[in-house]
């Protein structure tokens, strides 16, 4: 299981998180939109598991363990995170 | 003819040549942003450049033709066959204007009406809408490269590439990760990556679509960055972002000139005002002038240009244009390089007139003579026993290396790419294929591979030859190559490269071969091979038979060749500056004919032989061996002579015979052989006796000596004697 919601609530992803993740991350984001996402353990994830996470924007407790998420897509999440202030990031002109 | 027509006439074939070859390279990838861009520049340029001399025929044709690609650049329209054809259709008019112009040095009679003919032409194409309805292109570049670039100032002068990449929604159904190739793209610098359209409420978000439009900047090239990315590739946009600092010109501009530009251009767009004229005028030299400052000169000349233009035709378009071009940051018009990597070379460039060069080449040539006759010189005062040799044989050798440098890099600036003579053939090919309706594409390699001037000029005519024959005799009906498990698209390839000395290019087809048994056949029907010859010869000598003048096997003339005139005129061509030319064929698989031609044409490396005390060059390029033998192993076959050596029957001519010199030779009990192969065939040519061998500045024979049979040219010996070289394919045949 590379997604699963651990005692405090927090959503942990975990190793190699495959398309099928996306699913569940996004019901459990669902279930619960404060959760904080904990990707330190987090080595790649597939491009719909990151998109789940860029429209729901949650807190996310890092840095992720693969390089490519630690590099380019934290600093992505983060841009994201910052700019939308919590809603959903604007759309491409 | 007016020194700005000439010089037009020259500018416009080159854009010509490069619009050309952009467009047929759009054909095949009509994504190829780079050679979108290039046709445009070429075609722009075609019209600042016939706005010069007046030529607004031309300018109008030109202009239906740039508005096509202007469209293309803004996305507003697909490059299709249709249009592509349309543009070519454009250039071959301005090709046959041209033409005119160079015999006349005047504009065309009836341009107007042909200008119109190719206007309408490309209404037509447009389904009835007029062409220029869009107005002149703005600022073509897309932004989102820059701002990618302009978020992060750290990247600086690593960043070289942008792509930006929008996956089909349903890309995660067939396994795609699109993040993942980007992750594995070749020198990733920095990614970003929005929504494709706004998010919808988490709990309406569909998960298994991708709603991403992925871009990054890598430190790879353009083309790494094309690899890496696959068959992801149509869903891309790449673009290579040239860099200030590795110009040094500085491509960019500055805010301020910016501005100032822009400014230019809005001014511009106050039409119809008092005072206009002078308006333009004085918007067309500041933004000259910024341009200038910029260290961008050949823009600034562009816009001067388009000034001009604007002046006598009294229309801002042009210079509109001009301004929006430089503004646009593309390289300048006039470089136009096709691709990344000339646009450093283009500059170093310089233009002069050939017959310049030919003066240098000939007086170099001079300077080997005098160079010779200090040899000359150094041996008769070694004969003479002073001590004056030894000093005179020091410098001799001093001399010899240094005239040899000299030669050398002066017969360098005569040097050319094959690429000139290539670049007409895809269109040809292009026009052969449809005309014959088999289909085929032409892979050219090695086409910047370098030869002398005069080798270059002279090779597309023989090229052309060859092709045709390979679409017409080779490559084979569509059902034909079905019926033999053969792709549809036959593939001719067109091949490039230096062997040594050589400059080797080669054209082969994948068609059916040439019919070895078809060749003996027509040979005794003839009559121009003896039967038992025929017999005797092998496939290989048989198939050179198609080199023999008056030599056709279709059994249907065309249009396209089978008059037989085809490959003895190549053989001649070639062989005229030297070269020699083969054929390779196997049956069901295709043929390939092969150049073998000098690097540079003036210098040959000889033998000298002697025959009834006269002195001839033999090209040492043929001569196999040398041999002295039996003068009764020479055993006469008809009226002719054969030795027979190593099992291989090998005829004999006796040089001061068949120059006329003697009628029979005295005889000897011995007899010098040199042997020699030309185009795969061995010879012997009997001499008196063999000299020493040297390398000569060969001059083609002039004036009476010109028709001379069998002599190729001549040259002036140390001791001031001249030499002349014989020209063995002639003199064997």
């Amino acid at each position: 299981m590379t997604v699963r919601v651990v005692s405090d609530g927090t959503i942990e992803l975990a190793g190699v998180c495959p398309n099928e993740d996306a699913e569940r991350l996004q019901q459990h984001l669902i279930a619960d939109p404060q959760a904080r996402v904990d990707w330190r353990s987090c080595i790649a994830a597939h491009t719909s598991v990151i998109q789940i996470l860029l429209a729901a924007t949650p807190v996310l407790h890092g840095p992720p363990a693969g390089e490519f998420l630690r590099d380019h897509i934290a600093p992505l999440m983060q841009r994201h995170g910052c700019e939308s202030a919590g809603s959903n990031p604007p759309a491409v002109d | 003819m007016n020194e700005f027509v000439a010089q037009f006439l020259v500018e416009s074939r080159e854009h010509i040549e490069q619009a050309t070859a952009d467009l047929l390279a759009l054909e095949n990838a009509p994504e190829d942003r780079e050679r979108l861009d290039s046709a445009f520049r070429a075609f722009h340029t075609l019209k600042g450049s016939a706005g010069i001399v007046d030529f607004a025929a031309m300018s109008d044709a030109v202009h239906a033709a740039e508005e096509v690609l202007s469209e293309a650049r803004l996305g507003m329209r697909a490059i299709t066959p249709v249009s592509i054809g349309d543009c070519l259709a454009c250039l071959d008019q301005v090709i046959q204007w041209l033409d005119a112009m160079e015999g006349t040095g005047e504009l065309p009679e009836h341009a107007t009406a042909e200008s119109q003919a190719v206007v309408e032409r490309f209404a037509r194409s447009a389904g009835g809408r007029p062409p220029g309805a869009v107005s002149a292109p703005g600022s073509m570049r897309e932004t989102w490269a820059e701002e990618l670039r302009a978020r992060d100032a750290t990247l600086g002068a690593k960043v070289r590439t942008a792509i930006r990449y929008a996956p089909e929604a349903d890309c995660f159904y067939e396994g795609d990760d699109p993040l993942a190739r980007i992750a594995a793209l070749p020198g990733l610098l920095a990614i970003d990556a929005e929504p494709a359209s706004p998010w919808a409420p988490l709990e309406e978000l569909d998960p298994f679509a991708c709603n991403l439009v992925v871009t990054a900047l890598t430190s790879s090239s353009r083309s790494e960055v094309a690899a890496s990315m696959g068959d992801a590739l149509p869903r891309c946009d790449i673009q290579e972002l040239v860099d200030d600092d590795r110009l040094g010109a500085g491509r960019s501009l500055p805010p301020l000139a910016r501005e100032i530009l822009e400014r230019q251009i809005a001014l511009l767009g106050e039409t119809g005002v008092h005072g206009a004229k002078g308006r333009v005028a004085s918007a067309g030299l500041v933004a000259a002038n910024v341009l200038r400052h910029l260290g961008r000169s050949a823009d600034a000349e562009q816009i001067a240009r388009a000034l001009a233009t604007t002046l006598a035709g009294n229309d801002a378009r042009s210079l509109r244009e001009a301004i929006d071009l430089a503004l646009s940051e593309a390289p300048p018009p006039d470089a136009a390089p096709s691709s990344p990597a000339d646009a450093q070379t283009t500059a170093r460039t310089l233009r002069v007139d050939a017959a310049r060069i030919d003066a240098l080449v000939s007086l170099t040539g001079e300077l080997t003579v005098a160079k010779n006759a200090i040899g000359h010189a150094a041996k008769l005062a070694q004969e003479s026993d002073s001590g004056l040799a030894v000093l005179l044989k020091d410098r001799f050798a001093t001399l010899d290396h240094l005239v040899g440098e000299l030669q050398r890099s002066v017969l360098g600036m005569r040097v050319l790419p094959l690429r000139q003579a290539f670049a007409r053939l895809p269109r040809l090919l292009r026009e052969m294929s449809s005309d014959l309706k088999k289909p085929a594409r032409l892979v050219v390699e090695g086409a910047e591979t370098e030869a002398d001037k005069a080798i270059v000029e002279m090779l597309f005519e023989p090229l052309l030859h060859v092709l045709r024959n390979a679409m017409d005799h080779g490559v084979e009906n569509v059902s034909t190559r079905a019926a033999q498990g053969k792709p549809p698209v036959a593939t001719i390839r067109l091949r490039a490269g230096r062997q040594g000395e050589h400059v080797v290019v080669e054209v082969s087809d994948d068609g059916a071969g040439i019919d070895v048994a078809r060749i003996r056949q027509v040979a005794l029907e003839r009559d121009i091979i003896p039967e038992d010859l025929v017999a005797a010869m092998s496939d290989q000598e048989a198939t050179n038979m198609i080199f023999e003048p008056g030599f056709s096997t279709a059994r249907v003339v065309t249009g396209l060749s089978g008059r037989g005139v085809g490959m003895d005129a190549v053989r001649t061509s070639v062989s005229r500056l030297g070269g020699q030319v083969s054929v390779e064929s196997r049956a069901g698989h295709g043929t390939t004919v092969r150049f073998t031609l000098p690097f540079s044409v003036m210098m040959t490396r000889v033998m000298v032989v002697r025959a009834e005390e006269q002195s001839f060059g033999i090209p040492l390029d043929a001569v196999v061996e040398t041999l002295r033998i039996d003068a009764d192993r020479i055993a006469p076959i008809g009226a002719a002579q054969a030795v027979v050596l190593r099992n291989r029957t090998i005829p004999v001519v006796a040089l001061a015979g068949a120059l006329g010199l003697t009628q029979d030779g005295r005889p000897t009990a011995e007899a010098t052989l040199v042997v020699t192969k030309i185009n795969g065939l061995y010879g012997a040519l009997r001499v008196d006796r063999i000299g020493e061998r040297m390398e000569v500045m060969l001059k083609p024979l002039d004036g009476l000596l010109a028709g001379m049979r069998g002599v190729a040219g001549s040259t002036l010996l140390g001791d001031g004697s001249v030499l002349l070289v014989l020209d063995l394919g002639e003199l064997f045949q």
